[in-house]
């Protein structure tokens, strides 16, 4: 469930069902996780969340080791790891 | 040409059978700086071969390359290096089986490439310009400029979440789409604008959603000032719109030419 | 790494940027070995990075809509630059109410956006500056 807590703010989209939307959020999240662009854009995140004084340099260490593990994760193969 | 034929012992605790990650190339005449720590936290050494010399460490590869440390220790050697010579950074990752071997394939073979790319870059830094828009100034203008984006921007105020949410994601899309194009228009402007100030120019792949430009320079030692003068005047120009951050001096990632086809053959 | 920035010039410097700067430079740049060696290359795995345009996705257009929802067309200006873009001292104790980066990056991820779409609006400078703000020496 972390997977879709707070990853899309979609509202209660009429026509699917939660179950096909659930099923493309998680697709969609699983190809963002892996995604190198993505991890590009994350880790400028983090940068700029340090510079500005909103995360500490311990937080900002942490974040960084989970972005560039799931670099290293998409190079040898998504699951199963 | 002559071939440098003879094989200099490599400095520091590299004996044979041992990995060598490759940071990059300089000339052979110089000290490398005191307790450095590269990958693994071990010490970069030199390996010399005639006029050049690769920068090398051990390195434990029982586990894939890339971890924070890592980049770091990358990053850390090469511009040690470049704050006191001339580097030909390589991208990071390179590793070797041997010394020898650094030798015999890599700086053997293209010793007089990797001189003349040294000569070329001697004397000359890389500095990045990245520009970020001001998001608020960049939506007023692309709704302004397009009708479509100003009715949905209505619909979507007077909507609630449910009922206007494809007017949302058509909104966002033409908003997308208009910055992709301002993106453009705004690298270009800043490659050219800086142009005059620079020895080359390389333009790169601008990174994120307020994005507008990401553009590489390569410096003279002797133009530096101005080049610095003329961002920190374009960075006022551009303010309200577009701000700008100035990386460097770095290495020349962005101006390192490609390989030669062919190795260079030899006369005795 | 320094990470250089005093309130002054209007350009932020870096010396070397953050580790996302870092990444974009060593991962996707620089004399690629495989082009000139064969033999004694080691294939390890080594990240790498595709230097090519984020794909946008429904959340990137439902926070833009949203922010044009928020957004005044007409009245520019008139907010004060708060004092968010501070020294780049890496202080542990400030903002340290975000929390302890968890295991679910996701969580962090939402976090982050809000902070930089908050960060954003508050941010906007006047257009026109009534004073230069002093150069670095």
């Amino acid at each position: 469930m972390g997977l879709v807590t707070g990853l899309l703010t979609l509202p209660l989209a009429p026509v699917r069902g939660v179950v096909w939307i659930a099923a493309r959020i998680r697709d969609q999240a699983e190809q963002e996780l892996y995604d190198p662009a993505v991890i590009q854009r994350q880790l400028a995140w983090v940068d700029e969340a340090l510079g500005a004084g909103e995360i500490s340099a311990e937080d900002a260490a942490a974040l960084q080791d989970e972005l560039l593990e799931r670099l290293r994760t998409g190079v040898s193969g998504r699951r199963g790891m | 040409m002559t071939a440098q034929s003879h094989v200099e012992e490599p400095e520091g605790d590299l004996g044979n059978g041992t990995l060598c990650y490759v940071y990059g190339i300089v000339p052979s005449d110089i000290d490398m700086p005191e307790g450095l720590s590269g990958t693994d936290g071990n010490e970069p050494a030199l390996v010399r071969h005639g006029d050049v010399a690769a920068v090398v460490s051990t390195v434990n590869v029982d586990r894939p390359l890339g971890t924070r440390e890592d980049l770091l220790a990358h990053e850390r050697v090469v511009e040690s290096l470049a704050a006191r010579t001339t580097v030909l950074p390589m991208r990071f990752g390179a590793v070797m089986a041997t010394a020898d071997a650094v030798i015999d394939e890599l700086m053997a073979p293209y010793h007089d490439w990797f001189a003349d790319v040294l000569a070329d870059l001697a004397g000359r830094v890389e500095f990045i310009i990245a520009g970020t828009y001001v998001r608020d100034t960049v939506l007023r203008e692309v709704i302004m400029a397009n009708p479509e984006a100003m009715r949905l921007r209505e619909n979507v105020r007077r909507l609630s979440a449910d009922a206007g949410y494809y007017e949302r994601i058509r909104l966002g899309e033409l908003i997308v789409q208009a910055l992709e194009g301002m993106r453009e228009t705004d690298n270009a402007a800043l490659a050219e604008a800086m142009a005059p100030y620079a020895v080359a120019v390389a333009p790169r792949q601008p990174v994120g959603d307020d994005a507008a430009a990401d553009v590489a320079f390569l410096v003279s030692d002797a133009g530096r000032e101005r080049f610095e003068a003329a961002v920190e005047d374009l960075g006022d120009r551009w303010a309200g719109r577009v701000r700008l951050r100035l990386i460097g001096p770095l290495a020349p990632y962005d101006f390192v030419p490609p390989a030669p086809e062919e190795v260079a053959s030899w006369d005795s | 790494m320094t990470v250089s920035q005093t309130p002054g010039p209007l350009v932020e410097r870096s010396a070397g940027g953050g580790l996302a700067d870092v990444v974009e430079l060593i991962l996707d740049r620089g004399l690629v070995i495989d082009a000139f060696v064969r033999i004694s290359l080691v294939g390890i795995e080594v990240i790498t990075i595709d230097a090519r345009v984020v794909v946008a996705s429904v959340d990137t257009y439902l926070r833009f809509a949203e922010a044009t929802n928020r957004l005044d067309l007409y009245e520019k200006g008139g907010r004060d630059l708060p004092g968010l873009v501070e020294s780049m001292t890496e202080s542990g104790a400030r903002g340290g109410a975000r929390g302890k980066a968890k295991g679910i990056l996701d969580a962090a991820r939402e976090t982050i956006e809000e902070v930089a779409d908050r960060r954003e609006e508050a941010r906007e400078p006047r257009r026109v500056r009534p004073s230069r703000r002093e150069r670095e020496p």
